[in-house]
C-alpha cells in the first residue's frame, strides 16, 4: 500500500541552482524587480500560511492526539475491519485513491506530495500536487445548511487568533479518513487547525466528528514544513494508474 | 441588424481594433447609442448589472477571482477583423499539409459517430490552448512570484511563475506545460512551453506536437455594457503544424456571483475512450 514516493526536495532545490546559471533561451525577458504586482494579499501583521508545505514524516494511520486508536463504534470497527482484511489479502483496489478518486477531506493532506497554501482576503486555497487537487476555501460566516455531498466537502475559513481554523461538511462517504482505511460517513464534520509555530513550521490538528462510525468526536495532530520555492509538478493519477 | 454589434464578442472585436485610435472609439460607440438595443444587448447589461454586484477587482492588473467564459466555442480559429464566421475564419488556419491531413481525419471520425480520443476525455489535464477553451469558470490567486489559475473542470491548475526565472533545465513534458509569465503595462504575457504531444489544440480536429509554444496576452477591460472581461489573446507556434503563428482569442467575464465547485472527472467517467475512441454514455 506503500505509494511511490517523490523525489526528495534537494533534487529539486539543485535544479533551481542549475537552472538559475543557464540561459534563457526562449522565455520573455524578466520583470524588473518588484514589477510583480500582488493583489488581495494577507495585511501585514497577521498570519500568513502562503507556502509550499509538506508532511516530513508520513502519517498513513491516524490516531487521536493521545496516541490511542480512534474511538471507533461496532460499524465503524467492522468496515475497518473489512477493509484492513482486503488491503491485506492484497486488494489495492479497495482504495478509492486507486481508483484516481479524489482523496477528499482530510485525506488529502496526508498524501505525500507537497501542497501550496495561498492566502488571500478573498479565499485561502490548499492547491496539491497529487493528482492536481484543489480546495478553494472562502473566508465565510456559515456553511449552507444541508450542501451536496462531493469528495472535499464544503469548507469555511476563519482565523480564531493566530489560528487558521477551517470547517468542512458536505462530505460523501467515498473516501477513507486515512491509508489504512479509516471509514466516515456523511454526516462527518471535520476541524482543521493551523498554526504557524514559526516561519518554516505549521502544527496542525484535524477533530472529527462522526456518529455514523465514531462513539465521540476526536483530535489528530501533525506537522508540515515549508519547502523552498513554489514549484509544484504536473501530477495525473490516470496517467499513472491507468483507469 | 447583422451589422450590429449584437454580441459581447464582435464589440470586444471592435474595441480591439479602435485601441490605439482615439478618435475612433467613440465614432464606434456613438453609432451604437442611435439604434435600439437588441435583446441580446439587454442581456449583456442585465448580466454584467448581476456579475457586477460583487464587482471586480479595480487595479487593471489584478485578475483576482471568478471569470467565466461565456458560451461554449469547440474551435480555435484565427482572429480576425470583422470577426468571421467559424467556417470561414477556418480558411485562414495556417496549416502546414500533414496538419490539414490530420485534421480532416479527426473531422471524419467524429463524422463517423468514432471521435479520436482527447486527452480530458481520459481525465488527463486538457492541454493549452485546450484548456482555455473549456466551458467552466476559473479563479485567479496571486501569491509571490507566482500567479494560480484554478480551473473548474477536472480541477486543472496552471501555474504562471512570475519569478522571472526561466523553466527549470530539467522541467519535464507535460500536459498543461511549464509558463512564466510577466507584465507590460496592464498586460499579462504567459509564454508556455514544455508540453507533450498528447493534447489536442481544440476540441474538434486540431493537434500540435513537441515544438508547440503558446503565448498569452490576458488584458482586463470594461466592456460597453459595464462588465468586466479578461481578454486572452493566444498566439500558437508549431512549425510541423502551422505554417505560420497564428493568434485566437477567448473573452472571461467577470463572474462575481460564481464560485468555482468540485469537478471529479474520475468518478464513473462516461467519456472513457476505447482503443482511442471517445464513447459518450
Amino acid at each position: 500500500m506503500t505509494p511511490v514516493t517523490r523525489p526528495a526536495g534537494a533534487l529539486v532545490a539543485l535544479a533551481g541552482v542549475v537552472a538559475m546559471v543557464s540561459a534563457i533561451p526562449v522565455a520573455p525577458a524578466a520583470p524588473a524587480a518588484g514589477d510583480v504586482p500582488l493583489f488581495e494579499q494577507p495585511p501585514p501583521g497577521t498570519p500568513n500560511l502562503t507556502g509550499k508545505w509538506e508532511m516530513p514524516k508520513r502519517i498513513t494511520h491516524l490516531l487521536t492526539s493521545d496516541g490511542k486508536e480512534p474511538p471507533l463504534n461496532a460499524a465503524g470497527k467492522a468496515e475497518y475491519d473489512k477493509r484492513q482484511a482486503a488491503l491485506h489479502a492484497g486488494n489495492k483496489d479497495i482504495d478509492p485513491i486507486n481508483s484516481c478518486l479524489m482523496h477528499g477531506t482530510p485525506r488529502l493532506i496526508y498524501a505525500p506530495y507537497p501542497f501550496l497554501i495561498l492566502q488571500t482576503t478573498r479565499s485561502v486555497n490548499f492547491v496539491h500536487e497529487v493528482n492536481h487537487t484543489f480546495r478553494i476555501i472562502y473566508w465565510d460566516k456559515d456553511p449552507p445548511d444541508d450542501p451536496d455531498p462531493d469528495y472535499l466537502g464544503y469548507a469555511i475559513a476563519r482565523f480564531e487568533g493566530p489560528v487558521l481554523v477551517i470547517d468542512t461538511i458536505g462530505l460523501n462517504d467515498k473516501t477513507w479518513l486515512d491509508y489504512s482505511g479509516l471509514p466516515h460517513g456523511e454526516k462527518l464534520k471535520v476541524q482543521e487547525r493551523y498554526t504557524l509555530t514559526d516561519p518554516n513550521t505549521i502544527k496542525g490538528s484535524v477533530t472529527l466528528t462522526d456518529p455514523d462510525y465514531y462513539t465521540a468526536s476526536w483530535t489528530t495532530n501533525f506537522t508540515l514544513k515549508k519547502q523552498s520555492g513554489m514549484q509544484i509538478k504536473e501530477n495525473v493519477c490516470t496517467d499513472t494508474h491507468r483507469m | 441588424m447583422t451589422k450590429r454589434l449584437n454580441t459581447g464578442m464582435r464589440a470586444a472585436g471592435y474595441l480591439i481594433v479602435v485601441s490605439g485610435l482615439l478618435a475612433a472609439p467613440f465614432i464606434a460607440v456613438a453609432q451604437e447609442e442611435y439604434a435600439a438595443p437588441t435583446a441580446r444587448e439587454k442581456k449583456a447589461a442585465a448580466d454584467a448589472a448581476v456579475w457586477n454586484k460583487n464587482p471586480a477587482p479595480t487595479d487593471p492588473r489584478d485578475f483576482s477571482g471568478v471569470w467565466w467564459t461565456r458560451g461554449y466555442d469547440r474551435t480555435f480559429r484565427p482572429v480576425t477583423d470583422p470577426p468571421l464566421s467559424p467556417n470561414e475564419a477556418a480558411k485562414l488556419l495556417p496549416l502546414t499539409s500533414a496538419e490539414a491531413a490530420s485534421r480532416q481525419h479527426h473531422l471524419e471520425m467524429e463524422k463517423a459517430g468514432t471521435p479520436i480520443a482527447d486527452a480530458p476525455t481520459q481525465c488527463f489535464p486538457h492541454g493549452v490552448p485546450r484548456l482555455i477553451a473549456s466551458p467552466y469558470p476559473v479563479q485567479y490567486v496571486y501569491s509571490p512570484g507566482l500567479i494560480t489559475i484554478l480551473h473548474e473542470t477536472a480541477h486543472n491548475v496552471r501555474y504562471i511563475h512570475m519569478d522571472g526565472k526561466p523553466a527549470p533545465a530539467d522541467t519535464p513534458r507535460t500536459f498543461l506545460g511549464y509558463s512564466v509569465g510577466h507584465w507590460e503595462g496592464n498586460t499579462l504575457v504567459v509564454f508556455t512551453d514544455h508540453f507533450n504531444d498528447r493534447t489536442q489544440i481544440d476540441e474538434e480536429a486540431l493537434s500540435h506536437g513537441l515544438k508547440l509554444t503558446v503565448t498569452e496576452r490576458i488584458t482586463k477591460f470594461t466592456n460597453k455594457y459595464g462588465g468586466v472581461e479578461l481578454r486572452d489573446r493566444i498566439t500558437l507556434e508549431d512549425p510541423e503544424h502551422f505554417t505560420k503563428p497564428w493568434t485566437a482569442e477567448r473573452l472571461f467575464p467577470w463572474r462575481g456571483d460564481m464560485r468555482i465547485t468540485e469537478y471529479s472527472c474520475e468518478e464513473n467517467n462516461r467519456n472513457a475512450p476505447k482503443n482511442g475512441i471517445t464513447v459518450a454514455k
